[in-house]
């Protein structure tokens, strides 16, 4: 967390030094290069564009105002914004200013500040707290501590939970020496966050009033998750906001998409390998940086759908009995788990994998239940998650079809990390060595292109320590051991557990970073 | 038979009598409904009767319906015109003035306060006259640093605001104001008058019109060219009220500089009026459709301002009927004065209906709070009567909120530092007293302000105990080098710090009129190139350029008792 907070602190400065922050400027802020938003484009539905009659010679000629999450709001083409639950923008403000000629932003009120951090995260700022100060959020009715961390890059759960609202109050022993409202906490955070994503409404969160501006024939107020939204949508599930990385997730076919999204890693990863010379100019730096927070994207989305898919096969696995002397394996292949548990399917020769999707449409999956429980329901996504694991692990053992339908899209996911291993492989086998330490090795030991993908799942799950680590935060993810007693023929490899909060992308994230950043 | 003779008499004479009586009645009434006829009839000859008279026709005179190629040289009626008195004389010069000049001036009221029979009112308040101080000319010099500072060489405009290159015709009416102020205190002589003044004019004259109409809103100082709100090349509109305040003072420079009439005229002689006024003596602006690019005018102006920039349009033979009164208004109670405000209301006509200190105070520094035809009355009889009474209550209430609050009040329209850049610091608006919002309608009251422009004209107008707590709040708040800070914040943060070209104006101007009263003189000349030219085209028709003011034209003086009370 360091670098981070080192660059937090960076960015206050150059806020709190910058010229509309210290108000060293005046009417010089009033030229076009300091627009950056269009007020024509609505940050919410309902909101509108307004004229306003100005006396001097300078200013904003427009500006939008609007209704959100319950505040009302007021921005200029510079960025400048309140929101305020009282319509006259009185009290109880947030106010957000903006550096002249730049997407940094920063949101206020009273002795609290949220910075917007570049991976999408923002970061909250209270002055004259210090270490050991207690953090509440107060309900009025009830009161619960807040860790120390919410001072950190804030995680989305604690977003959401402060997006909520109530009072943030800061205590030293006894004494209360800071209590600020966090009505419009839940709008303000979307707006940093559209400004920097040059008003592109993908980055706000999926239960977004975003307007529609073909019109809605239905006269709808909101828009269901399958609406074609009038702006480019996004090509990565993206981790900023609460919901946001289930942005889009309903896709007519999971596998197409991570078949997809495989694809264009591929792609990254072959320009990556074909760049060749580490001559890259410090120029290229950003592009460099694009690259890796476009394939953080991809990964992330990558591990949401494998998530995803494993967790049918996982609901209903039995952890089997685990040898001492065995370590327990990472990745396993569910037909070869299930099979010795099933012996009608292990009778069964050839599944045929043409059918399986037939099957998984004629029973309904995870990802139906998923979808039904998000889009039917309107559950958030990780609520609705939760809701299949617990139900998941609370089901007998299903028949023989529903094994196989798991089994189907544990094959896919293993299929995905194959072909995942293939193109690093590839890639750059300096730069895996690099990154992963003894993967290299490994690979030298297989070539998974040769195998089948439902065989090739033992062999698989021996990668190196970081795909284990992958693997087994997934699991951790879902609290379900995928532990099945099947030797593993790799013995570095092993069982880990990571806190799911803190690490829930970080491992793939890092390594393809380090891929894809290291040094040939 | 003598009985029965008697009797047929009797009977015939009865038969007789009846008929007969029927028959004089009858004659007798239709004798004396016909000498009755006669004699009124002949009455009333007698009585109604005149000699006919024939009233010669002047020519040139009013019953002259003289043709429109002749009707320019027709002096504009003025009351020291139709009422045969003479018109105020121009004061001289601060430093041309004898010692003993202010003991000379009668500046007492010649009656009680209130109205008049013709609606004039009498101030209870008087205003302060007499030299300068040492103080009071250090703020004046100061004051006058901003224009030497910021004025562009190249085009002889001044920014509006500090360095930030761009102006309207408002603040151009400020540097005026600020000029012809420093000329008039002795701070610069005629020749840097005259070159700066020139300078300005043809410069103006040469400004590119918004879509050959009118002036854009805002130009770019350095190049003259027609800017948008960011300063880039572009047009906005024009705004009615920002031109109703130049013409005030292209009247104040005319007047008092004869010299300069035909290069003013010239000027205003360019202009194309015909959508800025219409029949009824509505005042518009302009502006661009976002979507369609095309012009649209809409009605410009609350209670306050609308009514000073008519005067500014009536000083040039315009006549705003409507938008010199001021219906519609309400007012609201604030501290037990009922302050007036316009009755639009601003969730329908998406205007605020602000009322700060500044128009009412521009209208009695400059025009004395007198109509536009009034070039006659003493300086304590404001003719134009409900705009002096209801600057009373204006500078009141501000007293008023001193006395029971303890915060020092002179509110205006300002400038601040950072976001939000322009505050209205109103006494009341949308609904509050004490409002101080930004154009977009926000509560901003950290940016309450004692208005410097306003403090000081404050202290110009109504001579009291507590604009002598303003002065001297405000009377030392400058930067010797960059002229007059914006005010004063209300809550403790110190000074405005920034620097326009309107509130460095105003504070001159409210300096000169300590020396020398109301800035507007009478007009010394016959007719005027304003009313002349073009006679012989239709170009005055199309330009809705008006004929000379004769009496009938002139605005009514009026009165305001009726109110819809508020209570806050």
């Amino acid at each position: 967390m360091k670098p981070l907070s080192f660059a937090t602190a960076a960015l206050t400065a150059a806020l709190l030094a910058s010229p509309a922050w210290t108000q060293t400027e005046t009417a010089a802020s009033f030229t076009s290069e300091n627009a950056i938003l269009d007020t024509g484009i609505a940050f919410a539905i309902g909101a509108r564009e307004a004229q306003q009659n100005l006396r001097g010679s300078f200013g904003w000629s427009t500006f939008q105002e609007g209704l959100v999450e319950g505040v009302y709001f007021r921005f200029d083409p510079d960025g400048y914004a309140r929101f305020s639950p009282s319509p006259r923008l009185d009290t109880d403000v947030f106010e957000v200013i903006c550096r002249p000629r730049t997407y940094t932003c920063m949101a206020r009120k009273d002795a609290l500040s949220i910075i917007p951090l570049p991976n999408g995260k923002v970061q909250l700022k209270l002055e004259d707290v210090r270490p050991g100060d207690g953090l509440y959020l107060s309900d009025s009715k009830s009161e619960l501590q807040l860790p120390d961390r919410i001072l950190q890059p804030l995680e989305l759960q604690f977003e959401t939970l402060l997006s909520a609202g109530g009072e943030l109050i800061v205590r030293r022993g006894e004494k209360e020496i800071l209590k600020t409202s966090l009505s419009g906490f839940g709008a303000v955070v979307p707006y940093l966050r559209w400004i920097s994503a040059r008003q592109d409404y993908t980055v706000l969160p999926r239960t977004w009033p975003v307007p529609n501006a073909q019109g809605s024939a239905d006269g709808s107020i909101t828009n269901a998750v399958g609406w074609a939204s009038p702006m480019p949508q996004p090509q990565a599930i993206q981790q900023v906001g609460p919901g946001a990385q289930y942005v889009n997730s309903v896709q007519a076919d999971p596998g197409e998409q991570v078949t997809v999204d495989l694809q264009e890693l591929r792609t990254l990863l072959a320009e990556r390998s074909n760049a060749g010379e580490p001559s890259n100019p410090p120029a290229a730096a950003p592009v460099a940086e694009d690259r890796t927070a476009k394939l953080e994207r991809t990964v992330a989305e990558l591990m949401a759908e494998i998530r995803l898919l494993r967790t049918a096969g996982r609901a209903d696995d039995v952890p089997a009995p685990q040898s001492a002397a065995a370590p327990s394996p990472l990745w396993t292949d569910p037909v070869a788990q299930v099979a010795p548990m099933q012996p009608q399917a292990v009778a069964d020769p050839a599944p045929d994998l043409t059918a399986r999707p037939m099957a998984a449409q004629a029973l309904p999956t995870e990802v139906d239940h998923l979808d039904y429980l998000v889009n039917k329901m309107g559950l958030a996504p990780k609520t609705a998650m939760i809701l299949l694991q617990i139900v998941g692990t609370g089901t007998e053992q299903g028949p023989q079809s529903d094994a196989m339908e798991r089994s189907y899209h544990d094959s896919l996911a293993v299929t995905i990390l194959n072909e995942l291993e293939r193109d690093l492989a590839r890639a750059d086998a300096s730069d895996l060595a690099t990154a992963s330490g003894d993967l290299t090795d490994t690979k030298k030991q297989m070539d998974p292109g040769q195998l089948d993908p439902l065989q090739s799942s033992a062999t698989v799950e021996s990668d190196g320590p970081l795909l284990a680590d992958l693997v087994d935060v997934d699991s951790a993810v879902d609290g379900v051991s995928t532990d099945t007693g099947v030797t593993n023929e790799n013995p570095m490899s092993k069982p880990a557990r990571l806190d799911l909060s803190q690490s829930e992308y970080q491992p793939l994230t890092a390594y393809f970073k380090s891929v894809i950043q290291a040094d040939p | 038979m003598q009985s029965g003779g008697l009797m047929k008499s009797n009977r015939g004479t009865s038969k007789t009598s009846w008929r007969f009586g029927a028959a004089v009645f009858l004659t007798v009434g239709i004798v004396l409904a016909g000498a009755a006829w006669s004699v009124s009839s002949t009455a009333r000859d007698v009585f109604l009767f005149r000699e006919a008279e024939e009233i010669p026709i002047i020519a040139g005179g009013n019953l002259d319906k003289i043709p429109a190629l002749m009707r320019g040289n027709r002096p504009a009626a003025t009351s020291s015109l139709i009422e045969g008195v003479a018109a105020r004389q121009k004061p001289p010069r601060m430093c041309e003035m004898p010692e003993d000049y202010f003991e000379t001036l009668d500046l007492t009221p010649g009656r009680d306060p209130g109205y008049d029979k013709r609606n004039a009112y009498v101030r209870k308040f008087r205003d302060r006259r007499g030299f300068l101080t040492a103080r009071e000319m250090a703020a004046a010099r100061v004051a006058w640093k901003y224009f030497e500072l910021y004025t562009q060489e190249d085009t002889g405009l001044a920014n509006a605001v500090g360095n930030f290159p761009s102006t309207t015709l408002w603040d151009t009416a400020s540097y005026i104001a600020g000029m012809v102020s420093a000329y008039e205190l002795c701070i610069i002589e005629k020749p840097e008058f005259d070159r700066r003044i020139m300078k300005l004019l043809t410069t103006v004259k040469g400004l590119d019109l918004f879509r050959k109409e009118m002036p854009n809103k805002v130009y770019h100082t350095k190049t003259g060219a027609k800017v948008d709100y960011t300063n880039k090349p572009g047009e906005i509109g024009f705004s009615a009220l920002d031109i109703g305040r130049y013409l005030v003072w292209m009247r104040i420079l005319k007047n008092r500089y004869p010299y300069l009439g035909n290069t003013i005229d010239s000027t205003l002689l360019k202009w194309n009026y015909s959508n800025i006024m219409d029949s009824e003596g509505v005042m518009f602006g302009a502006f661009v459709h976002k979507e369609t690019g095309e012009t649209v005018y809409a009605q410009e102006g609350r209670l306050g301002y609308e009514e000073y920039a008519a005067k500014g349009f009536a000083l040039w033979g315009f006549q705003p009927r409507l938008a010199h009164r001021a219906e519609p208004f309400l007012t609201a109670s604030i501290f037990g004065v009922q302050v007036p405000y316009d009755g639009r209301d601003p969730r329908v006509f998406h205007s605020q209906n602000y009322v700060v200190t500044e128009s009412y105070l521009q209208d009695g520094l400059e025009l004395g709070w007198d109509l536009p035809h009034d070039d006659s009355s003493p300086e304590w009889l404001h003719t134009d009567g409900w705009r002096a009474e209801f600057a009373d209550r204006i500078y009141q209430v501000q007293e008023n909120r001193w006395r029971q609050t303890g915060f020092m009040t002179a509110r205006s329209e300002h400038n601040v530092k950072g976001p939000p850049y322009f505050t209205y610091d109103t006494i009341f608006s949308d609904g509050y007293p004490w409002n101080t919002v930004t154009p977009r309608g926000d509560y901003v009251p950290d940016h309450a302000a004692v208005s410097a422009k306003a403090a000081i004209g404050l202290w110009a107008m109504w001579d009291t105990e507590y604009t002598d707590t303003l002065f001297d709040a405000i009377i030392e708040l400058y930067d010797p080098e960059r002229g007059m800070f914006e005010g004063l914040y209300e809550r403790g943060q110190g000074r405005v710090e920034i620097f326009t070209a309107n509130n460095n104006g105003i504070i001159l101007t409210s300096l000169l009129h300590k020396v020398q009263g109301t800035i507007l003189t009478a007009f010394k000349g016959e007719t005027e190139v304003w009313f002349t030219a073009f006679r012989d085209q239709d170009i005055r028709q199309k330009r809705n350029m008006p004929d000379p003011p004769t009496k009938k034209d002139w605005l009514p003086a009026l009165r305001h008792s009726v109110q819809v009370e508020a209570e806050f």
